[in-house]
């Protein structure tokens, strides 16, 4: 899967940029805040319709304007070529098109174009708060699974629902009949978020081991692992995950009100990551933690390509001068050949001589993108 | 803008109408006072013989002027079948298709504890009180796909099953000589989980 032509319009500090890549290595060059980050925030931004480094869309308008344009040409082999544009607004709300055709849901343009980035916050990841991997499962399995972005929606509506009801029973000390059918629905949805993160995990967990023991030199194991809600086997059909989150709902329904909350469903769960049996989150060293992050994203390459059919287009963002030679090499090694890959850097020292020769090489100052 | 104040005043009653905006208010405004007084007092008694003439069938809670509505007083109707919707609006919707020839229930809204809505709220009570002579055989739940709506139909469900009463859900999914490639993904997952066996 590859860009064949990215044009951005009043997005971030580009007026009008009409960028060609290669379909190879892309390497940008150039200072700080001069746009180079924009670029790959542009196709993160078409490929999951959510920035990487901002949650208000309103930061990737033009100061001064009122719409932005992102649009990119995508060429796939295992589907046909497809136009992807989101058109921002001060005024309302961003528009999606595919094939130039106005979709009412901007969920739809998730999948479209399949993108994984890393960038500097990845570590985060691995030390933050739980709330940051379940963005990371969000975000990823939403970028293959249509149904995942589905139930993910519907999830969220009933999960404020259902807390509403659970703060009105609070204090009003009433209990009303409905709360049963809340719970079946929270049930029903929060099955198939569990199910396939399961899948997503245990496939992503495999690859990440086997990536993290070639970083580290086979000496350290990292293992990746669901805490989840529901105890239940990987294999156990949705109806079976339904049917036991229904069951932990109704038993810990004292508690959810008392709490006036919902206590327990995959909006609590977590992604563990342990490095030889500890967990990485409080006892790796930093080093550790970087290379557990770059494991996980480079397994997510392989999850992605196995499940699209194709490789995903790679975003690195300002990663390399943070790596140590080991490690920047492996990335390249992984990526390079196989996917088309976007690299921002402030000089071409930081990578690989021999990823230099191979890469199309291009200047970006103030706003514009020239080929070297 | 200056008004006259007595424009003013319709301009704002205007506003406060569904769907009506600010230029749509002015619009209007300024095509009353173009029409004869006659037409004027046409439309002003139209609206005020609405809210003196139209109540709640005591029956099925659908809109009417008469004691009972026209459908729950129509002898030639199904009896053992029962539609229920949230709005008078979708009465009218099934009406046009002239399919259904079963009565109606209307919920008055659907569950929704976010806007303060709870079951005891809509007509489901009353709902429960029609099934006890025995008539009704089937309850097709027919809320909007939506979140509201089918946990609204779940709970319905919940208390019918006991009393013995076929209970159904409408269909959903694609759309009549709809196009597969421009169906929204949540609707061809929908298509595809109520899909039927030919």
């Amino acid at each position: 899967m590859d860009i064949q032509t990215l044009s951005l319009t009043n997005f971030r500090n580009y007026v009008d940029l009409n960028f060609i890549p290669s379909n190879g290595l892309n390497i940008l060059v150039g200072m700080n805040a001069q746009g180079k980050s924009a670029v790959l925030e542009a196709i993160y931004f078409l490929a999951t319709s959510k920035s990487h480094r901002t949650s208000r869309d309103m930061d990737l308008i033009h100061v001064g304007v009122s719409i932005a344009r992102v649009n990119a040409h995508v060429d796939r082999s295992e589907r046909n070529d497809v136009e992807l544009e989101i058109v921002l607004s001060r005024a309302e709300n961003k528009i999606v098109k595919i094939n130039t055709v106005k979709h009412p849901k901007i969920g739809d343009i998730v999948g479209q174009l399949n993108a994984v980035i890393f960038s500097n916050s990845d570590i985060d990841m691995v030390r933050g708060e739980p709330s940051l991997r379940r963005r990371f499962l969000n975000l990823e399995i939403s970028q293959v699974s249509p149904q995942y972005v589905y139930a993910l929606g519907r999830y969220k509506r009933v999960l404020d629902q259902r807390n509403n009801l659970l703060r009105e029973i609070k204090s009003s000390g009433v209990q009303t009949g409905d709360l049963g059918a809340w719970d079946s629905q929270l049930a029903q949805y929060g099955s198939t978020i569990i199910a396939r993160r399961m899948k997503f995990i245990d496939f992503l967990a495999e690859e990440a081991a086997k990536i993290y023991s070639s970083l580290a030199g086979g000496s350290e194991e990292l293992a990746v692992t669901y805490k989840k809600s529901v105890d239940i086997d990987l294999h156990a059909p949705e109806s079976e995950i339904a049917a036991a989150f229904a069951k932990l709902l109704s038993t810990r329904r004292g508690l959810d009100i008392m709490r006036g909350t919902t206590t327990i469903g995959p909006h609590r769960d977590d992604l563990v990551l342990t490095i030889n049996g500890l967990a990485a989150r409080e006892f790796a060293s930093q080093g550790q933690q970087r290379s557990a992050a770059i494991a996980l994203k480079l397994a997510e390459i392989n999850v992605m390509q196995e499940s699209a059919g194709e490789a995903p287009v790679v975003l690195l963002d300002d990663v390399m001068a943070e790596l140590d030679e080991a490690r920047r090499a492996r990335v390249l090694e992984i990526t390079t050949g196989r996917c088309q890959t976007f690299i921002t850097v402030t000089g071409l020292e930081e990578i690989d001589p021999s990823a230099v020769a191979v890469g199309s090489i291009f200047d970006v100052q103030s706003g514009k993108v020239t080929p070297r | 803008m200056h008004y006259a104040k007595p424009l003013a005043k319709l301009v704002s009653e205007f506003e406060k109408l569904p769907g009506i905006g600010p230029k749509s208010a002015q619009r209007l405004a300024f095509h009353i006072l173009r029409i004869n007084e006659d037409e004027a007092r046409e439309l002003a008694n139209a609206v005020m013989d609405v809210k003196q003439y139209i109540k709640l069938c005591p029956v099925c809670f659908n809109y009417t002027d008469q004691p009972r509505c026209e459908i729950c007083s129509d002898a030639k109707r199904d009896r053992s079948v029962l539609c229920v919707v949230s709005e008078p609006r979708d009465v009218v919707a099934m009406e046009k298709t002239n399919e259904f020839r079963g009565m109606y229930h209307v919920l008055g809204g659907v569950i929704s504890p976010m806007d303060g809505i709870g079951p005891e709220m809509l007509k489901i009570r009353e709902l429960l009180a029609r099934m006890t002579d025995g008539e009704v055989k089937e309850i097709i739940l027919a809320t909007n796909p939506t979140i509201e709506g089918d946990t609204t139909a779940m709970y319905i469900a919940g208390l019918l099953k006991p009393l013995g009463v076929k209970v159904s859900r409408i269909a959903h999914g694609m759309p009549v000589g709809g196009d597969m490639d421009y169906a929204d993904q949540a609707t061809l997952i929908q298509a595809l989980q109520w899909r039927r066996e030919i």
